[in-house]
């Protein structure tokens, strides 16, 4: 069989995709294409799976994304319809392991790191103090709390597109961000929230 | 080979097909139309708790020998009460599942709900659909006990201070009294509380809140009309 020429995705909206796809298959490559690399990153801070399971869920996603394309609500940014699939998908794979996350390193992107901790309580933190930070505490962190830090200041997500992809309201969005915040605030004065970790 | 094309390929190897777009309007109208009938439902239920108020009216609470609880718990139209909580919850459950109710708190469609629930119960209350429900209940359903049949015993136990039937004659401070099972009772009315609606002239229906002084002598504190129809036992 011939590979798809990916230069064939160049220019197509996110509806354009989605309606070739559904009358050529071989366009759904653009859309794998075009997310494979975020969802891999993406499944990987949420669940601090390994490259080979992130690869496992990823496949498993895209295909519900395929099987599912019909039902792609155009309400929704596609980008927060198949984040929202594929989180779907890694917390239904990691419900399977009990020691989801824990005693797991999660790799960060600096510039990121101090996105995170921007507040001005926390913003005298050097940057190898701040990974420190990052690396002990996301880990341990509930689940509904690591990933709402993981879509917003990981993934530049806005509250509105994290709302859509993990199902709950923006307000809710907006509280457990803030209570995460505090923890790791809390954690830099060698406290910390334990209602929130794991 | 790259990624794309594995997927491509598993895609095309096991011949997945993207579910029909019909399952997915369907599915999310099922729901939408699940949550009306179960707000209905609810609705029915709340506008016969109104009804089993107005038959049998709370303040009947207060004449009790038994606690004010136990009295309460007794009046209280427990089968529609369930019948209203089973359905608002039911119907919060099902609108959760429709596409975009994750916009909103779980608090705010369990108001919405409530809200619509009393909003059509008390309409179709006022419109008479309670009393309607409620007798076809009672026609259709054989272990259904009615409000009529529930009013009935908990105005018949002369023990614990309720009395009620038709006004059989009417002597200066005596009245004759017969209740619901034929049973012919002289009822003392020196100092009682005869509200100003009453009439008790031969066949009207009364009922009544005082003392048993004897197996058919009673003291009246309180005489009030029956108000609708006939007592009935089963």
């Amino acid at each position: 069989m011939p590979s798809f020429r990916s230069d064939a995705c160049v220019g197509l909206s996110d509806k354009e995709i989605i309606q070739f796809s559904l009358q050529d298959i071989d366009f759904f490559a653009c859309v794998v294409l075009k997310y494979e690399q975020r969802l891999s990153s993406y499944i990987q801070k949420i669940s601090q799976s390994t490259e080979a399971e992130a690869q496992d869920i990823l496949q498993e996603a895209f295909i519900k994304i395929w099987k599912n394309l019909n039902g792609f609500d155009e309400r929704l940014s596609l980008d927060s319809w198949i984040f929202r699939i594929a989180h779907n998908e890694t917390i239904s794979f990691w419900r399977k392991k009990t020691s989801f996350g824990k005693d797991k390193i999660v790799s960060t992107d600096n510039e990121k790191i101090k996105y995170l901790l921007s507040d001005e309580e926390i913003s005298d933190f050097d940057l190898e103090q701040a990974e420190n930070i990052i690396e002990k505490i996301l880990p341990s962190l509930k689940q509904e709390y690591r990933e709402v830090l993981v879509l917003k200041y990981l993934e530049d997500k806005s509250y509105e597109e994290i709302s859509d992809i993990l199902k709950i309201p923006e307000g809710t969005v907006a509280t457990r961000i803030n209570r995460a915040k505090k923890a790791f605030k809390s954690f830099s004065h060698g406290k910390i929230d334990t209602s929130i970790l794991n | 080979m790259s990624n794309a094309q594995k997927i491509l390929d598993k895609i095309k190897g096991d011949q997945i097909q993207p579910n029909p777009r019909w399952t997915y309007t369907y599915k999310e109208w099922l729901k939408w139309i699940a949550y009306i009938v179960f707000i209905g439902i609810g609705s029915m239920a709340f506008s016969v708790i109104l009804f089993s108020i107005s038959v049998n009216g709370f303040d009947l609470v207060q004449h009790f020998k038994h606690s004010v609880w136990e009295s309460f718990l007794v009046l209280l139209p427990i089968l529609w009460l369930s019948t209203l909580v089973f359905f608002l919850g039911a119907s919060v459950i099902s609108v959760m599942q429709t596409g975009r109710a994750y916009k909103y708190t779980l608090g705010k469609w369990l108001s919405l709900s409530i809200g619509l629930s009393l909003t059509l119960g008390t309409l179709f209350f006022v419109t008479g659909g309670a009393k309607w429900l409620e007798h076809t209940f009672e026609t259709n359903i054989e272990s259904y006990e009615s409000l009529l049949e529930k009013k009935t015993a908990i105005w018949s136990q002369p023990n614990l201070g309720t009395l009620s039937g038709e006004v059989q004659d009417s002597i200066g401070d005596t009245i004759i009294l017969k209740d619901w099972k034929g049973a012919v009772w002289t009822i003392h009315i020196k100092n009682t509380h005869i509200a100003p609606s009453v009439d008790l002239s031969i066949g009207n229906l009364i009922k009544i809140n005082g003392n048993a002084l004897g197996d058919t002598i009673f003291h009246a504190e309180k005489i009030r009309p029956w108000g609708g129809s006939p007592g009935k036992c089963k």
